[in-house]
């Protein structure tokens, strides 16, 4: 994972966006703005709603700048307000719908894969295909490390429900992976 | 190529992925920040309250020179008002037994501590009377030389000033020689015009001949530099001037009553 690298007036940015300084947020805002764009990305079907979501992410950041105690990392704090923020949206447009599933073949373990490197695009793509609960839980998880306990206090579902959400994506992704590797070698 | 398994590749992927924002993207969050956080303003009364305090340092500082200055200054002047000390004392006349007596002492202190001191005591002293017995006008000169008379007052007081000033060298004796037989010429012909001669006009001749050799001491300076004790001595000779004036002026009013009351009394 690539650091950002730490700006020399890092912290002098931040103090400085604490008193309101208008041009000390904006360099924060540079320096984080296109990773976070990434981030809500992974969340949202379009760049436009990524992008509002990252600026009512922002606009959160900002007004909750002093709460930051520079105990851990700033841009995993600023992550996690995207994070947060992206799903406050999709729980806004009731897009979040997550199947209870009680019976779960927890044996089942995903290993699928691939010859090739995918773009980051057909990466999305694929992840754009998912319905949103199950996109949701698996990139908590898969991309973001996210433990099924804290997936499901944090979409207040159980955490077999989290599993099996995840699952669920898990399988729909394979299958997509197998239409590739069937259409990378010609199989059909 | 050995498999890269999905998951992997797909959180390398993400996690390394950058979308760059819209530009307007910047404007429409600084105006929510507008409306949610407003923005600080630098205070302008600041930088104009920290300009006031270091202009009000600066005149502070302007000030406490001056004034240190303007205290030397008035040192200055102290020790010149100082130096001429001065101490007047008239003794009270004592009437009876044709005895009058008045007295009165003037005693003058130079002002450079490296020069001696020269005093000088000028005496007017009315001898005892007896009834029938003119009044003898004997004006005398007495100094820590010793007392003397007349013609003498001339010489010891020009010698006087020669001792105490250090750059006589430089002036040389002609200079003063000549202004002493100038002093005594003068005098002589007072009295051959059978004027007598009063210790007022003695003074007065003195005091020219002083302030003369004081200029030329000045003017014949070598190094056309200052002398600072000549033109210390020229202020005092200036301020001892209209003291001196205002006393022997007063001593001659005293002196011509008291000998036309003694005449009266023996006629």
């Amino acid at each position: 994972m690539r650091i950002v690298s730490l700006h020399k007036n890092y912290k002098k940015s931040i103090a400085k966006a604490i008193q309101g300084d208008r041009k000390a947020q904006f360099e924060l805002y540079e320096l984080f703005a296109p990773r976070m764009l990434s981030v809500c990305r992974q969340y949202m079907k379009s760049d436009e709603l990524a992008e509002e979501v990252m600026l009512n992410g922002f606009l959160k950041v900002f007004l909750n700048l002093s709460a930051f105690k520079f105990e851990g990392s700033f841009e995993g704090w600023v992550r996690r307000i995207m994070v947060n923020e992206s799903i406050s949206e999709l729980r806004k447009a009731k897009n979040l719908i997550f199947e209870e599933e009680h019976t779960l073949d927890s044996t089942l373990d995903f290993s699928s894969y691939i010859d090739t490197m995918l773009e980051v695009t057909e990466i999305q793509k694929w992840i754009d295909g998912l319905p949103d609960g199950y996109k949701t839980v698996f990139v908590l998880y898969a991309v973001e490390g996210y433990k099924h306990s804290e997936i499901a206090e944090l979409l207040q579902i159980s955490e077999s429900t989290s599993k099996s959400q995840l699952f669920k994506a898990r399988k729909m992704l394979q299958g997509k992976i197998n239409k590739e590797n069937n259409t990378h070698y010609g199989t059909h | 190529m050995a498999p890269i398994k999905f998951e992997e590749n797909l959180r390398e992927k993400l996690q390394e992925r950058e979308l760059q924002p819209r530009s307007e993207a910047w404007d429409k969050l600084a105006a929510r920040l507008d409306q949610q956080m407003p923005q600080r303003k630098k205070n302008p009364f600041l930088w104009m309250a920290m300009a006031a305090s270091f202009v009000g340092i600066i005149l502070i500082t302007s000030l406490l020179v001056q004034s240190d200055r303007g205290t030397s200054e008035i040192v200055i002047e102290d020790t010149l008002k100082n130096g001429l000390n001065q101490d007047f004392v008239q003794k009270e006349k004592t009437k009876g037994g044709g005895t009058i007596a008045s007295e009165v002492k003037i005693e003058q202190n130079s002002i450079e501590k490296e020069t001696p001191p020269s005093d000088v005591v000028l005496i007017a002293k009315e001898e005892k009377a007896k009834p029938g017995q003119a009044v003898k006008m004997n004006p005398k000169l007495i100094t820590n030389e010793g007392t003397i008379t007349g013609d003498e007052v001339a010489i010891s007081a020009m010698e006087e000033t020669a001792r105490t000033e250090p750059l006589q060298s430089e002036l040389g004796n002609t200079f003063i020689d000549k202004k002493v037989g100038e002093v005594v010429a003068e005098v002589q012909q007072m009295q051959e015009r059978n004027k007598a001669v009063t210790l007022y006009e003695i003074d007065v001749l003195l005091a020219k001949a002083q302030r003369d050799i004081t200029n030329q001491r000045i003017l014949s300076s070598s190094a056309q530099k200052i002398d600072a004790k000549a033109l210390l001595q020229d202020v005092e000779m200036e301020l001892e001037q209209g003291f001196r004036e205002k006393v022997f002026q007063a001593l001659g009013k005293e002196f011509n009553r008291i000998r036309t009351a003694v005449s009266e009394r023996n006629n």
